[in-house]
């Protein structure tokens, strides 16, 4: 079976670290990550994921900017984005699911519950 | 064959020669007038076959010999005579402008008109003369008649063409010019009746007359309304005369020699009296004449320059001016277009928006404080000077820059990061932050973010403050150890008075009174620091515990054989996590707390609707829910969603407190108020008078009662009674939060082993 692509984005290196490391684990996936958001197309283009999971609050370039610049990249706009943040506040849910975000997860947030919210957005598609 | 033996004088022939000869003419100027035009074209087409028409009848009046008149007839005054309809029909198709595309009807015609022509020939068509009274005159035989049914058929085509576009152009010049285009076509056509007598009847001929009026009213079309079409040219006059905009021309000396009504009106000069006066006389700037009479080369234009005009009473009225050159046929400046624009309105908010700007800075001056304004992007627009005191830049320096340009790396993505937090969730936050001044010491700031709204409520940017409490901190500090003292002091002074009882007793009352004074200080700073901080902490607290867990996962994945010990540590870490996941999110409900929207709401039904969402608790717990409310209830300004929440958590709270059952009554009634003491008085800070008329909502549970030791604590943040796995201690304190925002009291009375009740206060609004 070919292994699903995922890229998180995130801007705490620890914890792209650890959850490639669980998300590999768990033997169906291939995880690129990126701590500088500006970087996505380029990286989106060369490892062509699946899936992003997309931290919001960043330095620079904040999730939302993110999702505005794949969704106007031809590589970028199919590819569905999970949006992962301890920032929960209704304002933001809607301002990301305006974006076209699949689905909104709160950290903290068990690797269990990940792949099943990862795998569960793929079957939608 | 000579003029003498052919023709001989007749009067007849007169009037309808002079008629021909006018017609000839009229299509003469018109067609010079423009001759390009359609119209133009087709009407002298029109008049050049009417004069052939009358001329060749002249010339038959004048013949002696039928044979000299027949000749006359057939290859003259024929030729006009077929090519009036066709003519007249396609001036009119140009007039009403349907002409285009119509090439083939064109071509049709005029072939038609032209075999009608040659048919003339045979003498079938004009089968000889006869001679009336005015003199010779044609006769037609049977092969004229299809050629009076074309003639007929154009003739209704060109008045159903008028008819059908009168008062249907795009201006009203060429709908007037088609009604007197109609009333004349019509007078014309009835020279028509001049064919009567060519089929032997002696009706006098006197279709010249109808030419003559004919003549007469398109003249008059002509010289009143044109013929030809709307050019730039044509209409300059108009146009310079009605553009709103200042439009004046100069000489080379700058004498002026056209103003147009807009600015004579509003400088208040009477049309034409500004021609010949210099142009100084509207142009007081001595350096801006000098400009606008400048020769600049080929290209001449001179665009947008700021200047005024001054009115005929002096007042100067601000305008920007543009100007172009106007060249004669060798190249020189021959005068100049002047065109400006009335800037007064401009101008005026410009001024405003200078004032409100200077107003705002004043204002941030003024702030002893740090503050800042900042755009979305997160540069600087207005820092007051408190700011540059602080960073060491000044004020205008920093304007456009951001945070990176001016703060060290990590502060600077620490400041992005909030200012963002705060713009995505539209919400005030409020910081404490420990620094390092610029000497090295040891600052404690405190900051308010607040996003700036646009007029269409879209955040654009934040405001910010930030005040060094540094000193404050530390008198915090002091008032704890003050406490500290004043308990030791407490104890010390309770044990030597422990045999005066009397004494001891005044003592505690008034010692029990400072306390409850300072509890309800600390109590209200608490809420609000709490409330302030908390959505604050929840990010940077998630984001920590995010990896914690993930740490978690990965650990118990290193080696599922690392013993049952191992795993269980890992399980008791894990729901560490989720407990301190769970009190910030209940932080972050405290927070919401604070929002609410109002509206007139009945209480009953919000209470109805809370005991149904713990419905699923109290079915098989024991517990009998008892409603007491009132019918009639005037309606009370709140939340809705929070109140419920209120609700929704006492409720809970008596479910709690009764695992082996009980009675739990739920009462709502209109009370006049008669106790006086916890926010009811005529006391400072008292919420309602004494005697006000209120709505009561009373819980009462026959549950376990509290116990009176910690009846005072239980709206304090984090205190719980229940299992640290159960409750965060919050709910409470989340509820006295909401009733105080909506201005309403709750209190509680409880006995051990009896049960509690809850009651709550609710306002009514003013009756207007």
């Amino acid at each position: 079976m070919e292994k699903i692509k995922v890229i998180i984005v995130d801007d705490e290196d620890l914890f792209l670290k650890i959850t490639k490391i669980n998300l590999e684990r768990a033997g169906k996936f291939e995880v690129k990550t990126i701590s500088d958001a500006a970087g996505i197309l380029l990286l989106v283009k060369s490892f062509n994921p699946d899936i992003i999971l997309l931290d919001i609050l960043m330095p620079k370039t904040d999730g939302m900017e993110v999702c505005k610049m794949l969704r106007e990249d031809p590589a970028g706009k199919k590819v569905p984005i999970i949006a992962l943040t301890a920032l929960d506040t209704d304002k933001v849910r809607t301002m990301m699911y305006k974006l076209g975000v699949v689905d909104f997860l709160i950290k903290p947030i068990e690797t269990s519950e990940l792949i099943s919210r990862i795998e569960k957005a793929l079957k939608i598609r | 064959m000579s003029i003498l033996t052919d023709y001989a004088f007749n009067f007849y022939a007169i009037p309808v020669g002079v008629a021909a000869i006018s017609a000839l003419i009229l299509g003469m100027i018109v067609f010079s007038q423009d001759t390009r035009a359609p119209i133009n074209f087709f009407f002298a087409l029109s008049c050049l076959s009417v004069f052939i028409w009358l001329s060749g009848f002249s010339m038959i009046y004048l013949s002696k010999e039928s044979a000299t008149a027949l000749a006359w007839c057939r290859y003259y005054s024929q030729f006009g005579i077929i090519a009036i309809a066709p003519n007249i029909y396609f001036f009119v198709k140009a007039l009403t402008k349907s002409l285009k595309g119509k090439k083939g009807l064109l071509i049709s015609i005029y072939s038609l008109a032209f075999i009608f022509y040659l048919s003339g020939f045979n003498p079938a068509f004009v089968i000889g003369t006869t001679r009336y009274f005015w003199g010779l005159y044609p006769l037609y035989g049977p092969l004229s008649y299809p050629f009076l049914a074309f003639f007929i058929a154009l003739m209704l085509a060109t008045f159903h063409n008028l008819w059908s576009s009168r008062g249907k152009m795009e201006l009203s010049i060429e709908n007037k010019r088609i009604k007197i285009v109609f009333s004349a076509i019509l007078i014309g056509y009835a020279a028509a009746l001049d064919f009567i007598p060519t089929f032997k009847i002696g009706l006098y001929p006197f279709g010249y007359i109808n030419i003559f009026v004919w003549i007469a009213c398109m003249g008059y079309a002509v010289a009143r309304y044109k013929l030809m079409i709307l050019t730039p040219a044509l209409v300059a006059d108009q146009v310079v005369s009605l553009i709103p905009d200042f439009l004046i021309l100069v000489d080379r000396e700058g004498k002026i020699t056209m103003a147009n009504r807009a600015i004579a009106a509003a400088l208040g000069y009477k049309e034409g009296e500004l021609i010949k006066k210099p142009v100084e006389t509207v142009m007081p700037q001595k350096n801006a004449v000098k400009l606008l009479l400048s020769d600049l080369g080929e290209n001449g234009i001179i665009a947008n320059v700021e200047t005024a005009y001054r009115s005929k009473d002096g007042k100067e009225i601000p305008v920007i001016f543009s100007r172009t050159a106007i060249r004669n046929d060798a190249g020189d400046v021959a005068g100049f277009v002047v065109t400006a624009l009335d800037i007064t309105e401009r101008k005026e908010t410009e001024d405003r928006l200078r004032d409100i700007q200077l107003q705002q800075e004043a204002i941030l001056n003024n702030i002893p404080d740090i503050a800042w304004l900042k755009d979305n992007e997160g540069r600087f627009i207005m820092v007051n000077e408190p700011f540059g005191k602080f960073c060491g830049i000044r004020p205008q320096e920093i304007i456009g820059k951001t945070d990176f340009d001016i703060w060290p790396k990590e502060s600077a993505q620490r400041n992005t990061i909030y200012d963002k937090e705060v713009m995505l969730s539209g919400r005030q936050k409020s910081l404490e932050e420990s620094l390092t001044g610029k000497e090295g010491e040891k600052l404690v700031v405190e900051t308010i973010r607040t996003p700036i709204y646009n007029d269409k409520r879209e955040i654009v940017g934040t405001a910010g403050i930030a005040r060094d409490i540094t000193e404050r901190a530390k008198e915090g500090k002091r008032l704890v150890e003050v406490l500290e003292a004043e308990r030791k002091t407490r104890e010390v002074i309770t044990s030597m008075l422990e045999d005066n009882n009397q004494v001891r007793e005044k003592l505690e009352n008034s010692l029990e009174k400072l306390k409850e004074a300072q509890t309800n200080l600390v109590h209200a700073e608490k809420m609000e620091a709490v409330g302030r901080m908390a959505s604050g902490i929840a990010h940077e607290v998630k984001n920590p515990l995010g990896i914690i867990l993930q740490g978690i996962n990965y650990l118990e994945g290193v080696s599922p054989s690392v013993g049952k010990e191992i795993y269980e540590v890992l399980q008791m870490m894990k729901d560490g996590v989720k407990r301190a996941d769970g009190i910030v999110r209940a932080l972050l409900d405290f927070s919401r707390s604070q929002e609410f929207e109002t509206k007139p709401q009945d209480i009953n039904s919000i209470i109805e609707s809370s005991v149904g969402l713990v419905q699923y608790r109290i079915k098989g717990s024991g517990v009998e829910v008892v409603r007491e409310l009132s019918n009639g209830l005037p309606k009370a300004y709140v939340d809705a969603g929070r109140i419920g929440q209120v609700f929704i958590n006492l409720l809970n709270n008596a479910v709690d407190a009764m695992p082996k059952g009980g009675k739990l009554y739920v009462r709502s009634y209109l009370s006049k108020l008669k106790i006086s003491g916890n926010g009811v008085g005529g006391r400072e800070g008292d919420i309602f008078r004494l005697g006000e008329e209120a709505i009561v909502v009373e819980m009462e549970d026959t549950g376990a009662g509290i116990d009176e030791a910690i009846i005072n604590k239980i709206f304090d943040p984090f205190f719980t009674t229940k299992d640290r796995t159960e409750g965060t201690g919050l709910g409470l304190s989340i509820a006295r939060s909401i009733i105080d925002i909506h201005r309403g009291l709750i209190s509680v009375k409880s006995k051990k082993g009896e049960g509690t009740k809850f009651t709550i206060i609710f306002k009514i609004p003013e009756r207007r």
